[in-house]
């Protein structure tokens, strides 16, 4: 039996404060969502960036929830990097849904010049398991 | 010439991956937007129209990413992807490709 | 008794924006992947600390089980990072099987020069007395090099 898959969900952010929503599946081959990792590709783009999650429609975090609480730095080993969920969260093709907000104040830029930084690519990890 | 199903039937099987229902699926690409995304999360599709796509056309999912080279041209592989699947367009293009992928649900 | 080796993939990212795709056989007598480590090992000299120069997707077993997924960062330069724990995985590992993926570099223009990346990949071999030929082999302790190590987890 395959015991653990670490799945990837990729958001592309175009402009400062944008807010997306998410939509994804989880793999049917495993049971469980074991914990929840978020990667922006620089750590300016951290501060203010929130992340709202559903389940099979259950609410896991809410819309204001800070990315940065799902996130950590260097100084962290990559096994103590996740978000364990304590309770059990079906994977096995669940539905996940939710609302990825840029953390950078709403700007208005001159002419068609694009922001530095933007678009970048928000990267959410969901760690899988066939454990309990 | 490569048929196409039959190939993906048989290496699925050889990946003991069973196949809940296979179909094409067409993505129609139009003026004024250069990037499409397509789900594919528990799914595989297989691009089966490499050879006709515009040069420089990346498609990027989270198990494949090709850039579209003049080795495409006369190229039978079939390249697969999985999960997020992003399709971009070169800029500045004069006819816009429909990409034909056959889509595996597994 | 079962020992752990550490199977390294090195791959060498030589333009900005580039896609390495991985075919690469893992030996036969690995039979237990149990961990994975993904890191930066020479060639960029950033600032500061980046979050992500590209990332990572494996599948094991002939295209079977696609587990890794994952982002590299990159230390700033002489920054001193000991946090290396392994992330957990378990996959029995077909013998001889392939290993296939991508890596792709998404390291800002500014900071890119060509640079390295290594994967490690925690692996538990067979019983040393299965493919030790050394009739001698008890008595030498082969496996006393830092490559081998014996399993604890096991």
């Amino acid at each position: 039996m395959k015991k653990h898959k670490f799945q990837q969900i990729r958001v592309t952010v175009n402009s400062p404060g944008e807010a997306l929503r998410i939509t994804a599946q989880t793999d049917k081959q495993y049971a469980r969502i074991r914990g929840i990792y978020v990667s922006l590709p620089q750590e300016s783009l951290i501060a203010g960036t929130m992340l709202g999650l559903k389940v099979n429609n259950q609410e896991i975090f809410e819309d204001l929830h800070e990315v940065k609480l799902l996130t950590s730095g260097n100084q962290v080993a990559p096994n103590q990097k996740f978000f364990l969920f304590e309770e059990h969260l079906d994977a096995a093709g669940s539905a996940i849904e939710g609302r990825l907000t840029d953390g950078a104040a709403l700007e208005t830029v001159p002419g068609d010049l694009t922001p530095e930084g933007y678009p970048y690519e928000a990267k959410i990890y969901l760690w899988l398991s066939n454990e309990n | 010439m490569l048929e196409a199903i039959s190939y993906i039937k048989e290496q699925l099987a050889q990946r003991g991956i069973p196949i809940a229902l296979h179909r094409f699926k067409k993505v129609v690409t139009r003026s004024g937007q250069n990037r499409y995304e397509v789900p594919a999360y528990n799914e595989l599709l297989f691009l089966t129209n490499a050879p006709e796509l515009p040069l420089r056309t990346k498609i990027i999912s989270d198990t494949n990413i090709i850039e579209i080279g003049p080795e495409h041209a006369y190229s039978e592989s079939l390249e697969e992807f999985s999960g997020l699947v992003a399709i971009v367009l070169p800029n500045n293009l004069t006819v816009y490709p429909v990409l034909e992928f056959i889509q595996i649900i597994l | 008794m079962a020992y752990i080796s550490y199977h390294i993939l090195q791959l060498k990212v030589e333009s900005s924006g580039q896609t390495i795709h991985i075919n690469h056989k893992i030996p036969a007598y690995l039979k237990r992947c149990t961990g994975f480590l993904v890191k930066h090992t020479k060639g960029l000299k950033p600032n500061a600390h980046l979050p992500e120069i590209g990332w990572l997707n494996l599948q094991f077993n002939n295209l079977n089980e696609n587990a890794i997924a994952a982002v590299v960062a990159c230390p700033a330069h002489l920054e001193v990072n000991d946090c290396y724990d392994f992330q957990t995985l378990d996959i029995q590992l077909k013998p001889g099987a392939l290993l296939c993926g991508i890596y792709t570099d998404t390291t800002p223009i500014s900071s890119f020069s060509p640079y390295h990346i290594s994967v490690y990949l925690r692996c538990t071999s067979l019983e040393k007395d299965a493919y030790n030929t050394n009739p001698n082999a008890d008595k030498e302790q082969p496996y006393s090099d830092s490559f081998y190590q014996e399993d604890k987890l096991c």
